[in-house]
């Protein structure tokens, strides 16, 4: 630790041999020019020239602990309030991409339900008795007589009633 | 510890610049928010609505109609989304006329249609700015045409439409809709509240293009469902028997009416002639009548069912009681009354046999037993004289008049079947009484109402039941008449009249059969007096007799060919109905089941014994001497 002082003190002193040698060269250039400025002028009005040292050496940017916390803070809240606008903004466009994507479901569903109800109209248009018995008339069928009617067991199936199939000859 | 230097401003100047800034931030945030309050808070409902205005569009959307099921949940009536042309006047600007013309040329298939010839529709053009219907429920083909056109200021429009797949299939109890979807016959009209749903209010939002963004629904309300006792193979054979019987007796409307006894569920109610409620606007309204619950008719001989039922029930008259039938006629207070011809010479028979012949004096010693009071309770007992509660419009509650308003005479009228109105549902609802025991169930159509919305259990198929129970005196519409015992003794007299009395006409094959016949003239207004031609046919029976399951009447109003009397017209129609109908339920026989030929000299017989059989009620009302037709 104690060398790295030291060597840091040295460094300082070898800054400011080479600005004040920095300076020297500047405050004689200044002189030549002004001298040949001189040599050169008519008028009674000297022009001055004055050279500013303006030294920021002890200057030193302090470490502010708070200041840093603000900005950090201030970076912080900022950067949230960037994303919840960005969110918000993405939330109400994908909003309103899915209520384009919503009506066209709903339509979806509506015609399917709709194929679905003529479906359901057709079927009972086809399963209409009148229909049925007129298609078995114009096939020949006749009605079964009730000596012809055979009950299945009404536990395994839906057929009510069959009718056995057979010419009349005396009809 | 660290502490923030305070800065303070010390020159006069920068203060009250300071100062300015802020007054003026301050004042300009007090106006914002004072601004912002104004708009979101006082005025918010206000401009709310006219923002919607702006960037919303309103349809008016009819909910779809509630289907009418079946008890098997066959689709006797249901709703379709089909297309309908209106037109926006003020778009279409100076093309009225050329619009018109193509538009006629495209939706007028009918040449009598006037609502789409092109003066019509130029007409409708012309009267309107924002709005006015070109044609409504189009077919697909039509519509499509009409599209095809892309005229500007024309659009298309869903609308529901109402099918009926059975296309007349029960269609004077279903009913029909009108154009704007509201129920104007039958159960359609007496449901119509419940089928017809809300009207549903779609807002939408529009974007530039007209597309729709998103959409709000406002109060969904579908219609309701709802499921019938009708079974719908069960209303064919009633209607298919009862047509061919009025295509064969040319009668001017009958009706036949199927009722299970032991829950009072009806199960067929066919009318006859009927119409296509598809196309139900060609028809006049005679034919839209329910004729079988608006229809009052002296019931004549089915109604000594209920005089000896309260002879047997409240004086204790027993079937094999000896009542003198005095050779056939009987003099009331100055009027007399016959028997047929046929039973003229008719002494001391049993009562049993009495009813078998439908002798009129039997019936009308029986109620002078029984006395005015004690009749008529009984008369009101059985469903007569009020609207049995069917679900159906124009019930009529039929013509029962009080003791007190009674004739001299009129207990032996009504002893008989006169001077009493009734339709054939209160009949049916009698000879169910008398079938399932002496309770009285009122008749119903309502099986069960189906609410999606609601999440109620969807309605489920529910088949005829062979073992289903008497419903329970404590449910409503149900109550005692007659004890059980009178009711079987009731059943055993009607059979007696299906096998050797009037109504042989009626005989079953393989199963026994109960019933009666009736034969009633009509009052004729052109004559004042009581028509001799014009003629009630009617018969009311159940089978089988030992354990009913069905009860059927069949009433044939003005038969003008053949035999016109019930016994000929009507039992027929009854043995074709409910042969087919209980083999259809699956009943078990109770009977030997007759062979091909046994079956045909079996219906043969009957018709002999019908040439002696039966009865033509006279007229009561103006104490006139009846008269035999034959």
């Amino acid at each position: 630790m104690a060398t790295l002082v030291i060597g840091t003190r040295h460094t300082e002193r070898m800054h400011t041999s080479q600005k004040l040698l920095r300076i020297d060269q500047v405050s004689k250039n200044n002189c030549e020019k002004f001298e040949r400025q001189h040599a050169r002028r008519h008028g009674p009005t000297p022009e001055m020239f004055i050279a500013k040292h303006i030294d920021n050496t002890r200057l030193i940017k302090a470490d502010d602990p708070v200041r840093r916390r603000e900005m950090v803070s201030f970076t912080l809240v900022m950067s949230l309030l960037f994303a919840l606008t960005m969110i918000y903004v993405w939330q109400h466009f994908s909003a309103i991409e899915i209520g384009y994507n919503v009506e066209a479901q709903k339509l979806q569903v509506e015609q399917m339900r709709e194929e679905n109800q003529e479906l359901r109209i057709s079927e009972a248009e086809l399963s209409d008795p009148r229909r049925i018995d007129n298609i078995s008339k114009q096939l020949g069928m006749n009605d079964p007589r009730t000596d012809q009617v055979t009950r299945q067991d009404e536990a395994n199936g839906n057929i009510v009633a069959q009718g056995q199939s057979r010419s009349l000859p005396d009809e | 510890m660290y502490k923030p230097i305070k800065q303070v401003l010390v020159t006069p100047i920068r203060r009250m610049r300071f100062l300015y800034v802020v007054i003026f931030f301050t004042s300009w945030a007090i106006l914002i928010s004072g601004r912002l309050a104004w708009l979101q808070i006082i005025r918010s409902s206000e401009l709310q609505e006219r923002a919607k205005l702006q960037q919303q569009r309103m349809f008016s959307v009819a909910a779809r109609r509630g289907i009418l099921y079946d008890r098997n949940m066959r689709e006797l009536a249901a709703s379709m989304q089909v297309d309908s042309v209106y037109a926006v006047p003020i778009e279409l600007a100076n093309n009225k006329t050329k619009d018109a013309l193509l538009l006629s040329g495209i939706l007028q298939t009918n040449p009598e249609d006037i609502s789409t010839s092109e003066s019509q529709i130029e007409g409708r053009l012309n009267a309107s700015h924002n709005f006015v219907w070109i044609a409504r429920k189009l077919d697909q083909g039509t519509a499509g045409r009409v599209r095809a056109l892309n005229l500007k200021g024309i659009y298309i429009q869903k609308e529901f439409k109402r099918f009926y797949p059975g296309a007349d299939l029960g269609s004077p109890m279903i009913g029909f809709v009108g154009i704007d979807d509201d129920g104007l016959g039958g159960l359609e009209k007496k449901f119509n509240t419940v089928l017809h749903g809300d009207v549903e209010h779609v807002y939408t939002a529009i974007d530039a293009k007209q597309h729709i963004m998103a959409s709000e629904e406002t109060d969904p309300l579908p219609g309701k469902s709802l499921q019938l006792t009708i079974d719908s193979n069960i209303q064919y054979m009633a209607e298919r028997s009862l047509d061919k019987q009025m295509l064969k007796v040319k009668a001017s409307h009958g009706s036949v009416i199927v009722q299970d006894p032991r829950t009072g569920e009806i199960l067929a109610l066919a009318v006859s002639p009927r119409f296509d409620p598809n196309a139900s606007l060609e028809y006049d309204q005679d034919l839209l009548t329910n004729h079988a619950v608006s229809d009052v008719y002296e019931p004549g001989s089915t109604f000594k069912l209920v005089t000896y039922s309260a002879a047997i029930d409240a004086i204790g008259v027993e079937p094999t009681d000896i009542i003198d039938c005095q050779g056939g006629s009987i003099t009331l207070f100055g009027r007399t009354i016959h028997d047929d011809k046929s039973d003229k010479g008719m002494g001391k028979v049993t009562v049993r046999r009495a009813l078998e012949k439908s002798s009129d004096v039997a019936a009308v010693k029986l109620a002078l037993e029984l006395g005015p009071d004690k009749f008529y309770s009984y008369i009101k007992a059985f469903g007569f004289g009020s609207r049995s509660g069917i679900e159906l419009p124009s019930e009529s509650h039929g013509i029962l008049r009080p003791p007190e308003r009674w004739g001299s005479s009129s207990i032996g009228s009504l002893a008989i079947g006169q001077e009493v109105g009734v339709t054939p549902v209160q009949l049916v609802a009698m000879v169910s009484t008398i079938a399932n025991g002496g309770i009285y169930i009122a008749p119903h159509l309502l099986l069960g109402v189906g609410d999606e919305t609601s999440g109620s259990p969807p309605l489920e198929a529910k088949p005829y039941d062979n073992n289903s129970q008497l419903l329970h005196l404590q449910a409503q519409g149900v109550r005692r008449v007659i004890s059980e015992l009178t009711a079987a003794k009731m059943r055993g007299m009607m059979q007696g009249i299906v096998e050797e009395g009037t109504g042989t006409a009626a005989r079953l094959n393989g199963y026994s059969a109960a019933g009666k016949t009736g034969t009633a003239q009509k009052y004729d207004e052109s004559n004042k007096s009581y028509s001799h031609t014009k003629l009630v046919a009617s018969f009311a029976g159940f089978a089988p007799v030992s354990s009913p399951a069905i009860s059927v009447t069949v009433v044939i109003d003005t038969p003008t060919v053949g035999n016109l009397y019930g016994s000929s017209v009507s039992a027929p129609v009854f043995r074709e109905v409910a042969q087919e109908v209980l083999e259809y339920l699956g009943v078990p026989h109770d009977r030997p089941l007759l062979g091909r030929r046994e079956a045909a000299l079996n219906q043969l017989y009957p018709q002999k014994k019908n040439l002696s059989g039966e009865h033509v009620m006279m007229p009561g009302h103006h104490e006139k001497k009846a008269t035999a037709i034959r």
